[in-house]
């Protein structure tokens, strides 16, 4: 004689679904957050360096060890909570957003100025995003300029010649 | 419950942070330009003696003394006369052909350049209006002279003045008698002028031929649209419509009665002077330039190059209906400007030539119920083409009227019993430029001698050359003829 499986109950399926649909919407606001923090915060090192790589590195290394950091402590003063993944990426969510609300709404300055150094650069769907980050409508100029082979002439406005933009318009 | 509420308000938070970057408003930001450096080489059929494609890029070996001067200059440390971008709008793209080559991109520029063609004259007064310091605006405007007289009223608070003359407009306007109209129909005649980006320019066209045909502007009623009037007399279109009717008069015979301007305002004119002069002389190079390489400037034009592109920009249109638009227009270099501005020493006294005409278009769209005000204020400005050719000696005409197999070209018998001197020396004038290369021929109904006088004092007063200027000997029953004939 084999027995029946026992039913789920319809209370306990239903919480199932809510506990996904949580975790899926704090999925998209950790992207979210992560991106435009990370543009902010690599766009405010622009100050100091126009490298990109470095300027990421170290965006990279504060957004990740500052709210590592904040949740350690956090754990340690919480008796035992029973899922200390999660308030580790709640810490990571909260610090995030109210980063990317700081660039984009009280110093959005910091990010046209990264679209300007990103035009000039020639990475321009970067430049895109933060100008549209920054809350500008840009125009982009293009002017090509035809050198001999071997010859590198200087460019007409002090700044390096840069290969074409990875992105046309 | 943490694990509810916190994800909760920072989805919220997220929320409300993508609303509030697409509600707020938006504002317009020049981007820096981006300066594309591609490898490449001249092309090798290229001919050796014209400036290369390439020749806005690295000017080589000049084959004559200006262009060695302008290489010279370009290696000179030359300040930034702007730090945002000269905005230079044009009617069309043929007008913008220069601008692709007149700024050598290896050497140093007072100016950077961003070029806006577009088609349609409105498009082009409101980019005048905003001004070069708005990404949509523009400090100086390419038209027809007939667009900027046309123009004159709306813009009168600016008050826009021509200062460089970049070419004529070659066989692109032309009056044709409907089918089986012989003469012009007593009281009112009715012309139609398709729409489109040349109205101004077929208007004035249509009111020019029709006076030397005794049919003043005030008879004259232009219907503009898109479809022919069946009572229309005359229609004012190019060479391109189908016509059976009598050809009376087109930019072929009277190659300088449109003229293609650049245009600036009086303020721009009086607080930016080097700078307008820099831009002077940086197109009169790129006139000389894409006149010697046509296919080149083309495919510049079409391809955006030589000069930054604004992104408002209306180009399009194959290869070779550019190259077509290109030669509709006659090329014109430092000469021809010094002698329509009246630039010289020697014409400083006297009317410029171009204002002469601009004053007679003035008249004519008054009459013709265009405009109602005329401009208070001069409508050309010679001093920048002044300061330019002090030290050059003035170049006389080029006497060759050999486009046009009508002999005479066109002639108006003045009507009446006596002369009115004043009126046919306005008349002469006007002819002088309007029929550049051509000959006038003065005839008086009293014979050689009151015709010798006049001619002589016409000469005098307008500063015309006795080669361009002479009397006839053949006897006339009207007060008097004016003809154009080839020298």
């Amino acid at each position: 004689m084999v027995k029946k499986p026992s039913a789920p109950s319809r209370p306990a399926a239903a919480g199932a679904r809510v506990t996904v649909a949580f975790r899926w919407i704090r999925g998209v606001v950790l992207v979210l957050g992560f991106v435009t923090a990370l543009l902010g915060l690599t766009a405010t090192f622009g100050f100091a360096t126009d490298n990109l790589t470095v300027r990421v590195l170290v965006a990279l290394v504060l957004l990740v060890g500052l709210p590592l950091f904040l949740a350690d402590k956090l754990l340690a003063r919480l008796k035992a909570p029973s899922d200390r993944v999660g308030v580790a990426l709640d810490v990571f969510g909260v610090l995030w957003v109210a980063l990317a609300w700081l660039f984009v709404a009280a110093v959005p300055r910091v990010l046209i100025n990264e679209g300007d150094r990103q035009t000039r650069a020639g990475t321009l769907w970067l430049a895109r995003t933060a100008y549209a980050l920054g809350g500008v409508t840009p125009t982009f100029r293009t002017e090509r300029t035809l050198a001999p082979p071997a010859s590198a002439a200087p460019a007409a406005d002090g700044g390096a010649p840069v290969p074409a933009p990875k992105e046309s318009h | 419950m943490r694990d509810k509420i916190v994800p909760a308000v920072l989805a919220l938070a997220t929320l409300g942070l993508v609303v509030f970057s697409l509600a707020r408003p938006r504002a317009a930001h020049d981007a820096p330009l981006v300066v594309i450096q591609e490898e490449g080489k001249p092309d090798a059929g290229a001919d050796a003696s014209a400036p290369a494609p390439d020749a806005a890029v690295a000017v080589t070996a000049p084959a004559d003394a200006s262009l060695a001067e302008a290489a010279a200059e370009a290696a000179a440390p030359t300040a930034k006369l702007l730090e945002r971008p000269l905005r230079v709008t044009t009617l069309g793209l043929a007008l913008a052909a220069p601008g692709t080559m007149a700024l050598e991109a290896a050497g140093p520029r007072p100016f950077e350049l961003e070029l806006a063609p577009v088609e349609t004259p409105q498009k082009l007064e409101a980019r005048l209006v905003r001004g070069g310091a708005d990404a949509d605006g523009a400090d100086i405007a390419i038209v027809s002279l007939p667009d900027l007289v046309a123009a004159s009223e709306r813009l009168r608070a600016l008050e826009p003045q021509a200062f460089l003359l970049v070419g004529f407009s070659q066989s692109s306007e032309r009056l044709v008698a409907a089918a089986g109209v012989k003469a012009p129909p007593a009281g009112e005649v009715k012309v139609f002028v398709p729409g489109g980006e040349r109205v101004a320019a077929r208007q004035w066209m249509a009111l020019f031929a029709l006076d030397s045909a005794q049919v003043p502007a005030t008879r004259v009623k232009l219907l503009v649209g898109d479809e022919r009037p069946k009572d229309a007399a005359y229609v004012a279109g190019s060479f391109l419509d189908k016509n059976d009717g009598e050809h009376l008069l087109s930019t072929v015979e009277a190659g300088g009665l449109v003229p293609y301007v650049a245009v600036t305002t009086k303020h721009t004119l009086t607080a930016s002077e080097p700078l307008v002069r820099a831009f002077t002389e940086a197109w009169l190079a790129g006139m000389r330039r894409s006149q010697g390489d046509a296919g080149g400037a083309a495919k510049r034009v079409l391809g955006k190059e030589g000069a930054v592109f604004s992104a408002a920009s209306e180009v399009s249109g194959e290869l070779g209906n550019v190259v077509e638009r290109l030669g509709r227009v006659a090329p014109v270099g430092l000469a021809e400007n010094a002698r329509v501005f009246g630039a010289s020493p020697a014409a400083a006294s006297r009317r410029p030539p171009l204002e002469a005409l601009a004053s007679t278009m003035v008249d004519a769209f008054r009459d013709a119920g265009l405009l109602t005000t005329p401009p208070t204020w001069s409508l050309v400005d010679r001093k920048i083409l002044a300061s330019l050719t002090k030290d050059t000696p003035a170049a006389p005409e080029k006497l060759d009227c050999s486009r046009s197999r009508r002999s005479p070209v066109a002639s108006r018998r003045e009507v009446g019993a006596t002369l009115d001197e004043a009126a046919l020396t306005k008349r002469i004038e006007t002819a002088a430029v309007a029929y550049e290369g051509c000959v006038l021929r003065v005839t008086l109904k009293g014979g050689e001698k009151p015709t010798a006088t006049f001619v002589q004092s016409a000469r005098d007063k307008l500063g015309l050359a006795p080669e361009k200027l002479v009397g006839g000997t053949t006897a006339t029953t009207a007060a008097a003829v004016l003809e154009v004939v080839a020298p």
